[in-house]
């Protein structure tokens, strides 16, 4: 018999990988026992062997490359990004949880307290409230300058409770002082000037970015401390810039994550019983019967595959593994941004890709 | 640093290309390119950062664009 080699013979597609090879590139499979060909094969000459070129350039991204939005509401988008890579994917999410910045209370002035909850405690409560101000018309604050109208927001919390009272203090309850602070600084000298805390040089009411649009917590009605009778608390607070690695109160996600698209394939045909039995065992109603006319039975088709949780319930069994393939699209990913309020999810997610875009820029201009 | 190292394997030029963090708290990357005689692990590092960075300025006109098709509906 004359030897053939396998990249000729009829079955293998010319100029392609043969079929078992591209699944494995493409999908991670997910067995009952644990996901095989989970790593992406990025490595140009991975299949230099078969003649087949694997490396990727700019212009095969652009062809490839897509988005589709599935859902956007005030807070909260998800969106598909097709054709990145994981790693790409990953940076994304990193950069949204802990690098774009936004505005939150840094300092505490405590005037007076004597709530029952401790100084420190309530100077924390304070720094995790979402403020709604967009971070882009602010500078970062650092050590040496001075707190002014750019990086600076100043509130003050002012609360008592009569006698034979009890009340809740929220956050609608923090004032924004567009003039900056109202305390003074204690000099030991008494015959100088009292200094203040800040040195605005106008109000920020009278800027345009806030003139028609006051600054304040995001949520009204965020708990901050509870007052018993005669009790009071009288503070000054001051928001800066900051991002998510220094402290998590920055984030501007409340949670930013992805998947990769499941993918549900029945390899054999389902009928009857065998098809009542998977539809029943897929928790999440992957799986649907239809009335399958030709021949008068049920059978089983894949209706919902993106309702996979991947729990593989539907492989568990003797046999099962041969008649449904559970996989996930590689280079498929299902991105789902929850934002905290200071800045629109889609913004969130331009601010994200910028902020990558500046580290390439810097790397470039500093190899250079 | 996934992102760079992904990008650099794409080149056919590239021999090998990994990176390793010494040290979790200290903010220093080892990174290792070895190339062909073609090219040159500084000129390949900065493609493959060009390349990057045209493929997120790409990304981010097509997010844009969808997003802003999405809310003048």
């Amino acid at each position: 018999m004359k030897k053939v080699s396998f990249m000729d013979m009829p079955d293998v597609p010319k100029g392609q990988l043969p079929e078992h090879l591209e699944l494995q590139r493409t999908r991670v499979f997910c067995g009952s026992d644990a996901p095989t060909h989970s790593e992406g094969i990025q490595y140009s000459g991975a299949y230099a062997s078969m003649g087949i070129d694997n490396s990727l350039r700019l212009d095969s991204f652009c062809k490839k490359f897509r988005v589709e939005v599935i859902q956007l509401t005030e807070d909260e988008i998800e969106f598909d990004m097709i054709g990145i890579d994981a790693s790409l994917a990953n940076a994304f999410r990193r950069i949204l949880i802990a690098e774009v910045p936004t505005m939150a209370i840094e300092k505490v002035l405590m005037v007076n307290n004597t709530s029952v909850i401790a100084d420190e405690v309530l100077a924390h409560r304070l720094g995790l409230i979402p403020l709604d101000v967009d971070p882009r018309s602010f500078e970062y604050f650092s050590g040496n300058d001075s707190p002014n109208e750019r990086n600076t927001i100043v509130f003050k919390l002012d609360v008592s409770c009569k006698k034979g009272a009890r009340i809740t203090v929220k956050s609608d309850q923090l004032k924004w002082l567009p003039n900056g602070s109202e305390l003074e600084m204690t000099t030991p000298n008494p015959s100088a000037k009292p200094k203040s805390y800040t040195l605005f040089t106008c109000s920020q009411a009278s800027l345009p970015e806030f003139s028609d649009k006051p600054i304040g917590p995001k949520h009204q009605d965020i708990i901050i401390s509870k007052l018993g009778p005669g009790q009071a608390i009288e503070l000054e607070v001051h928001a800066i810039k900051g991002i998510g690695k220094t402290h998590a109160k920055w984030s501007p996600v409340a949670t930013a994550w992805y998947r990769m698209l499941p993918e549900v394939v029945l390899l054999k045909e389902i009928e009857g019983k065998q098809a009542e039995e998977l539809v029943q065992k897929c928790p999440v109603n992957v799986f649907q019967e239809i009335e399958d006319i030709g021949k008068g039975k049920k059978k089983a088709v894949v209706a919902n595959p993106r309702a996979c949780t991947l729990c593989r319930e539907c492989i568990r069994g003797e046999g099962w593994e041969e008649l449904v393939a559970v996989r996930r699209v590689k280079d498929h990913f299902i991105f789902r941004i929850e934002s905290t309020g200071a800045l629109p999810p889609e913004d969130l997610f331009t601010e994200a890709v910028k902020i990558l875009e500046d580290k390439c820029d810097r790397l470039i201009s500093e190899l250079s | 640093m996934n992102a760079p190292d992904r990008q650099l394997h794409r080149d056919p030029n590239v021999l090998f290309a990994g990176y390793k963090l010494p040290h979790p708290l200290q903010y220093k990357i080892l990174l290792r390119v070895q190339t062909t005689s073609q090219s040159s692990p500084m000129q390949a590092y900065n493609q493959a950062i060009n390349d990057l960075d045209k493929e997120l300025e790409i990304l981010k006109n097509a997010f844009e664009k969808v997003i802003t098709s999405q809310i003048y509906i």
